[in-house]
């Protein structure tokens, strides 16, 4: 067999893609990790009292929650014989779940600026101060 | 020469680069991989092949790099203007992100040639977190978004180092608008920080020298809204007396 058979071709782009994704994720978290990638105040509720914001919280854990079962369900799908030639499908559910949870964040977040709006301009962020 | 004529092979001139070293990759093919039409075009294919996925590896690579080393500034990848980070547009980025990650290793893992095929409620996830995102900026929209100053949010090192060493001082800041960097160098027993000419990155690379021994440097951010400067950092030069 010659090495630059097609399908030693293919071998060779599965494991670079691998490869490729894997370091952009750690590429990604590591810069997360040293305070590079900015995050201050993702949790924030952008209010006069600040502190952190049931509603982001939520939302966070189920973008995490959903995206890490995402990948769960293309991993499992890639195991069997023949990978499939369609994405896995989400339970119906679980969209609702999220449709919610965005409804909720969204609507907190109209409400708290409503009342800033009303109570005049936006406060210089504490933490700049 | 007519000048229309010139601008129309200035036009046209890579075009019959291509098609003429297309022509002469098929003859060296023909030349190397001998067998008959058909297997010299697979091959030629395959070799394509070969070349596109070395090219794109080596790409993703030098990407994945510098978004490592800072030269690609991640610093406001999920910040507002206002310099807060944004959890709308943090979810938008995980799902994309993962959804672009299974399709490409759906792609690449499938035997048959062709593209995954992306169900309804893939699409509903997507539409749901798009949609959220814009919402998310439009109760923002006519909200004055304060003008904030950039602040140092990473500061350089001190740094030693032997003669002829490659050392980096790294700096990044937050703040409203586009950041500018500036690295500045205050020299031995000097007071001036003068501006190092060229060097307007978060990442400041220099090769270590006894010119530059017990100098000073700082990275200086502009913004429209204001600047900040980092602390002074020393660089060491030293023998190497290993």
């Amino acid at each position: 067999m010659l090495w630059w058979q097609l399908s030693n071709l293919q071998q060779f782009v599965k494991i670079e893609v691998v490869i490729l994704v894997i370091a952009l994720l750690l590429s990604v978290a590591y810069r997360l990790a040293t305070g590079s990638i900015n995050t201050k105040g993702l949790l924030k509720a952008k209010t006069e009292t600040g502190g952190i914001s049931p509603a982001r919280v939520q939302l966070l854990m189920l973008t995490g929650s959903v995206g890490l079962y995402y990948l769960l369900l293309v991993l499992q799908s890639l195991k069997t014989q023949n990978p499939p030639s369609k994405l896995p499908e989400l339970p119906p559910e679980l969209l609702f779940v999220l449709g919610g949870s965005h409804t909720l964040y969204l609507s907190s977040k109209a409400v708290s600026r409503a009342r800033n709006k009303s109570a005049g301009p936006l406060e210089k962020p504490t933490f700049f101060q | 020469m007519n000048p229309k004529n010139s601008s129309f092979e200035k036009k046209f001139l890579p075009y019959f680069l291509f098609f003429g070293i297309g022509v002469a990759g098929y003859f060296a093919a023909n030349w190397i991989f001998p067998g008959g039409t058909g297997a010299t075009m697979q091959n030629l294919a395959v070799a394509v092949g070969w070349g596109g996925a070395l090219l794109v590896g080596l790409i993703g690579l030098a990407v994945v790099y510098r978004m490592f080393n800072g030269t690609i500034n991640l610093t406001q990848l999920i910040s507002e203007p206002s310099g807060e980070a944004s959890i709308s547009r943090f979810q938008l980025l995980v799902f994309t992100f993962v959804i672009a990650i299974s399709f490409i290793l759906l792609t690449v893992s499938n035997q048959r040639p062709g593209f995954p095929e992306i169900p309804a409620t893939v699409l509903a996830l997507l539409g749901i977190s798009a949609g959220s995102y814009i919402v998310s900026k439009g109760i923002q929209k006519d909200i004055t978004i304060a003008q904030i100053p950039p602040t140092i949010s990473v500061s350089p090192d001190s740094i030693t180092a032997v003669p002829g060493q490659s050392v980096t001082f790294t700096a990044s800041a937050t703040g409203t608008g586009t950041l500018t960097y500036r690295w500045q160098r205050i020299g031995r027993g000097q007071q001036v920080a003068v501006d190092i000419p060229g060097q307007q990155q978060q990442s400041l690379r220099l090769t270590a020298d006894f010119a530059y021994d017990g100098s000073e440097f700082q990275c200086k951010v502009s913004a429209d809204s204001g600047e900040a400067t980092s602390a002074p950092v020393k660089l060491h030069v030293q023998e190497d007396r290993g």
